[in-house]
């Protein structure tokens, strides 16, 4: 450890302010990213399935004119 | 040779095999980067000229390095898509891009604060800095460029055409140290040469950069898995993937 105390780590003695900002803007980023692309997957995923399940109450309809317009 | 190529461009293919090694991407990223932020925040010791403000590096050369590979990667796929048409190519380069962007913002973000209190300001005008914001705008540009276009196609075309053009200011940003005299610093990392910092230091670094590179990848792939459900939603085997309730990771 490279510092004394927990006081003394969060202080990063005296650049708390250069340091902090840098590491949570840039973490964050990639956090943000990875939740919201999994997140995303699973609303993609309930949104297929409600697609099949209004279909199938509808047969004659066809299911390529949904295709490729989804967003 | 050509069996691999058409397999790799199967969106199916992709997406089954992708599931497969992405639980392990974002396991051993999230781990090396946990370890790393530690490692470089509390272990490291603090730089005898500049003290403990030179912990930003351990997120500032990670995202400088992932947002020049991901414009590398973006420029491969952009070649693939423009050659052979493998549209899988371009869902790639399009997930990649706001990452990428990100990542270029990370960086340029993180130096402006680091250089307060080591260069006394936060920009100058100088070659590194200059082309990595014109990296930024790059990357803007590609992304207002796909969605400016009434087809998808055209769209993609015209990025991956950008791309391709904005892969020069890769070397330019790589060089920009050498070629002109810059208040920037040379690179940390060379193949050729021994680094300037002591193990303790370069050791976290290194893992910061191992584990950006697997979170980019895990993101880069979840988000071109989430593109071809969302360009495909009739395809049988994506209406088997919802039903079955098994989304993977």
């Amino acid at each position: 450890m490279a510092f004394d105390s927990l006081a003394d780590f969060w202080a990063m003695n005296g650049y708390a302010a250069y340091v902090w900002p840098a590491f949570i803007v840039v973490l964050g980023a990639l956090v943000t990213f990875a939740l919201v692309s999994v997140i995303e997957q699973r609303r993609l995923l309930r949104h297929v399935a409600a697609l099949e399940r209004r279909e199938a109450r509808r047969p004659a309809r066809s299911t390529t004119a949904t295709d490729e317009e989804m967003s | 040779m050509w069996p691999i190529i058409h397999k790799l461009g199967s969106p199916k293919w992709f997406y089954t095999m992708s599931g497969r090694w992405l639980p392990f991407l974002w396991g051993i990223g999230a781990l090396l980067i946990t370890v790393g932020s530690l490692w470089g925040l509390a272990f490291a010791p603090p730089d005898y000229q500049q003290g403990d403000s030179f912990r930003i590096i351990y997120v500032h050369v990670p995202a400088a390095i992932v947002a020049q590979s991901c414009f590398a990667m973006m420029a491969l796929c952009s070649l693939i898509f423009l050659v052979w048409r493998i549209k899988l190519a371009d869902m790639a380069a399009g997930a990649a891009a706001p990452l990428g962007a990100a990542m270029t913002f990370g960086a340029l973000f993180s130096g402006a604060i680091w250089g307060v209190p080591t260069w006394g300001t936060w920009w100058v005008w100088d070659a590194r800095l200059t082309s990595m914001l014109l990296l930024l705008f790059i990357y803007l540009g590609i992304m207002a460029l796909r969605g400016a276009f009434a087809s998808r196609d055209g769209g993609a075309r015209a990025a991956a055409i950008l791309t391709l053009v904005g892969v020069i200011n890769l070397p330019i940003i790589k060089y920009s140290v050498v070629w002109w005299n810059t208040l920037h610093q040379g690179a940390t990392f060379s193949i050729t040469e021994k680094p300037a910092m002591p193990m303790s230091m370069w050791l976290p670094l290194l893992i910061m950069v191992l584990g950006f590179y697997l979170l980019f990848a895990a993101v880069t792939v979840a988000r071109t898995r989430n593109e071809i459900i969302r360009r495909q939603p009739s395809a049988r085997w994506v209406r088997a993937l919802a039903k079955g309730g098994r989304h993977g990771l």
